[in-house]
């Protein structure tokens, strides 16, 4: 598997793989097309590399963020095949508030039903939300942020101004605002987290577009009469996508947070729904006599927003070429 | 040698008192100032000077690659006829990478390091030709073998990255030709190479353009660079032309002291023993509030006001020798340049040979 190419590979990571120095070109004589020059000498080399497979092979050395796939993974499977093994959430059964047993791993709640089941189903609406909202802010920072640093100007000051107005508002209160204006339920948690969460994006991305526009290569795609959409897809989207990756992938653990202390605040996720954040603030008040009531989705939440967050550490690390 | 110019309605480049300016938080950067400038079908043409002359300037408004919107520019460009100045973006699109095209000075930061360098190269193609992408592939495939770079078939996939500073340029001149470009720009296209690679990068770039029929821009600081290979140069100073003519001309009886400034200040291998570099004293003016008269006068020996040096320019006439220099018929006298100097030694040592 291993070939002496790619050891050469491994040596010289970016610069220069693949090719060899131009040191013994000095008593080269007058270059012809046939002639092969001592800068072109082509070296042994394996199959070419790109950034993203580049990316891709420092994320896969990364352990903790290895772990945090692991755990995404694992709830994502818990999340889709999760409910079809366990009760329904709504079920309830004679004995309130029992201890983990047999039939109940995780025990029942102060109404009777299974622990287990709620805290799946919590799972899975959390999941959802959390990638519900981290589409629509990323699509909404996207635009606003592309478009904000493409043309610069006037639309650029404007948009920004307003950004930063709504950084300026306090979130809970801007949060509480929407949701009286959408009433309660799961499509307003999404758009309120959506609509209070697309502005970190939008600067992000602007501050990409303001950075890779001014690139001599975005110069040179012009000057070939490459189309202003292609320049914008091919030439500085991919370069902007990196940041909104790993914000994309904090973004999701970030919603799933902000959508448990939404619940648990009881402006949420309503009942009988069942949502991490109403569990345990509906549990609170049974903590000394019934703790796994709040320790299950406790340890639910945490797990699942760890596992994205250790995942949005990794692909900063694996995309920062500077620091390996 | 005096070449019948054409009229400038005909002309297949012909820049017509282009004015660039750019509004920055401190004023008006007026960095090009009335540039009249031919360039005949096929002719090799360099421009020369210093950083902020305005050299690139000139050029990237040709191809109206300039922000729109602090941008100020009026004049002329006349691309057959057609003038670029007043024509629209997708007509300008039309125009770039196609009719004329351009190489930048470092292709390290002008390829794109997420694209393979085939991608690059047919994505050129594909903006003005409506090819497929296989066939496309595989003239990029041609076009990389027609630079000189080994193995094209399996470089095409390749990042750029991968490739060494000449093999890079080697693929900008490579997408540079791929649309059989009438014009070339290649602004400082050696600049950023190992000298062992900028002769041959160089030396192709001009084979390479002659064999598609394309005439060449070379924009350059480096009057070495140019010396073999231009059929005609333009010196620029401060957004203005100082001197123009063919290189012979130019070279052998420069007119404008700063010509004369830029040819004392090059190494020369054949120099005799004692003979030292002579740098042009004094900064470039600041293009913000350039000096009135002839933008040279705070660096030039001879400027003196009893010739208007301080107050107006001469014209430049837009084809032969000319110099935008009141004093240009005493200059060899007064200043001795290099050539001047060579020629008095060299009838010295004929006159001690015959003693």
């Amino acid at each position: 598997m291993t070939s002496p190419g790619d050891e050469l590979r491994r040596a010289g990571d970016l610069e220069g793989a693949g090719t060899v120095g131009y040191g013994s070109s000095v008593d080269l004589p007058h270059i012809g097309v046939a002639h092969v020059d001592a800068d072109l000498t082509l070296t042994e080399v394996g199959p070419s590399r790109s950034l993203m497979q580049d990316a891709w092979r420092r994320f896969r050395r990364n352990r903790l963020a290895m772990f945090g796939l692991g755990l995404v993974v694992f709830l994502l499977l818990v999340a889709i095949i999760g409910p079809f093994l366990v009760d329904d959430p709504s079920t309830l059964y004679p004995f309130a508030k029992e201890q983990p047993t047999n039939q109940h791993w995780f025990g029942t709640d102060e109404l009777g039903r299974d622990v287990l089941a709620r805290v799946v189903y919590g799972i899975r609406l959390s999941i959802v939300i959390g990638f519900m909202v981290a589409i629509i802010e990323s699509i909404i920072g996207i635009v606003v942020g592309s478009v904000s640093g493409w043309f610069g100007g006037f639309s650029d000051t404007l948009l920004m101004r307003f950004v930063d107005v709504m950084l300026g508002i306090p979130y809970l209160l801007l949060a509480f605002a929407l949701i009286a204006l959408l009433g309660k339920g799961v499509v307003a948690v999404i758009v309120t987290l959506a609509l209070t969460a697309w502005l970190q994006t939008a600067r992000s991305v602007r501050a990409g577009f303001i950075q890779t526009k001014e690139l001599e290569y975005v110069d040179a795609a012009r000057a070939m009469g490459v189309p202003q959409r292609r320049i914008i897809w091919r030439h500085i989207l991919p370069n902007v996508f990196q940041p909104i990756v790993v914000l994309i992938a904090v973004g999701i653990g970030a919603a799933i947070l902000g959508e448990a202390a939404l619940s648990f605040l009881g402006v949420g996720i309503q009942p009988p729904d069942p949502s991490l954040g109403l569990m345990i603030s509906e549990s609170q008040s049974h903590f000394s006599t019934a703790p796994w009531l709040l320790i299950f989705p406790g340890v639910a939440i945490v797990l699942t927003v760890l596992g994205f967050l250790l995942i949005g550490d990794g692909l900063r690390d694996a995309f920062d070429v500077k620091d390996t | 040698m005096a070449v019948p110019s054409p009229s400038p309605a005909d002309a297949f480049l012909h820049i017509d008192d282009l004015q660039v300016g750019f509004d920055t938080e401190d004023g008006l950067v007026q960095a090009v100032r009335g540039v009249d400038l031919s360039i005949d079908r096929g002719e090799v043409v360099a421009v020369v000077g210093e950083s902020g002359s305005g050299k690139s300037v000139t050029f990237l408004a040709v191809l109206g690659l300039h922000p729109e919107h602090h941008t100020q520019l009026s004049g002329r460009i006349s691309w057959q006829g057609e003038d670029l100045v007043t024509a629209d973006e997708d007509r300008l699109r039309s125009v770039r990478g196609a009719e004329i095209s351009m190489i930048f000075q470092d292709p390290l930061t002008a390829l794109n390091p997420v694209h393979t360098v085939g991608k690059q190269i047919t994505e050129t193609i594909r903006a003005h030709e409506n090819t497929s992408k296989q066939d496309a592939k595989a003239r990029a495939v041609d076009l990389l073998g027609l630079v000189g770079i080994p193995q094209p078939q399996r470089r095409v996939d390749m990042y750029p990255h991968e490739f060494s500073g000449g093999m890079r340029q080697r693929a900008m001149i490579a997408m540079a030709l791929s649309c059989e470009p009438e014009l070339v720009i290649a602004d400082e296209p050696t600049t950023a190479l190992d000298v062992t690679v900028q002769a041959q990068v160089l030396e192709l770039l001009l084979s390479k353009t002659r064999e598609v029929g394309a005439g060449l821009v070379l924009i350059t600081h480096d009057l070495g660079v140019v010396a073999g290979m231009a059929d005609r140069v333009a010196v620029m100073y401060a957004g203005r032309i100082a001197e123009r003519g063919e290189i012979h001309e130019v070279f052998e009886g420069p007119r404008h002291p700063y010509t004369i400034g830029l040819l004392d200040s090059l190494p020369r291998v054949d120099a005799e023993g004692e003979e030292r570099l002579r740098p042009i004293g004094g900064q470039p003016p600041s293009m913000l509030h350039p000096p009135p008269g002839c933008a040279f006068h705070p660096r030039c020996r001879i400027a003196s006001e009893d010739y208007g040096c301080m107050r107006a320019i001469p014209e430049v006439v837009p084809h032969g020798h000319s110099a935008a220099c009141w004093r240009q018929d005493e200059v060899d006298v007064l200043l001795g340049s290099r050539a001047t100097r060579d020629a008095a030694s060299d009838a010295d040592a004929e006159a001690r040979e015959q003693q």
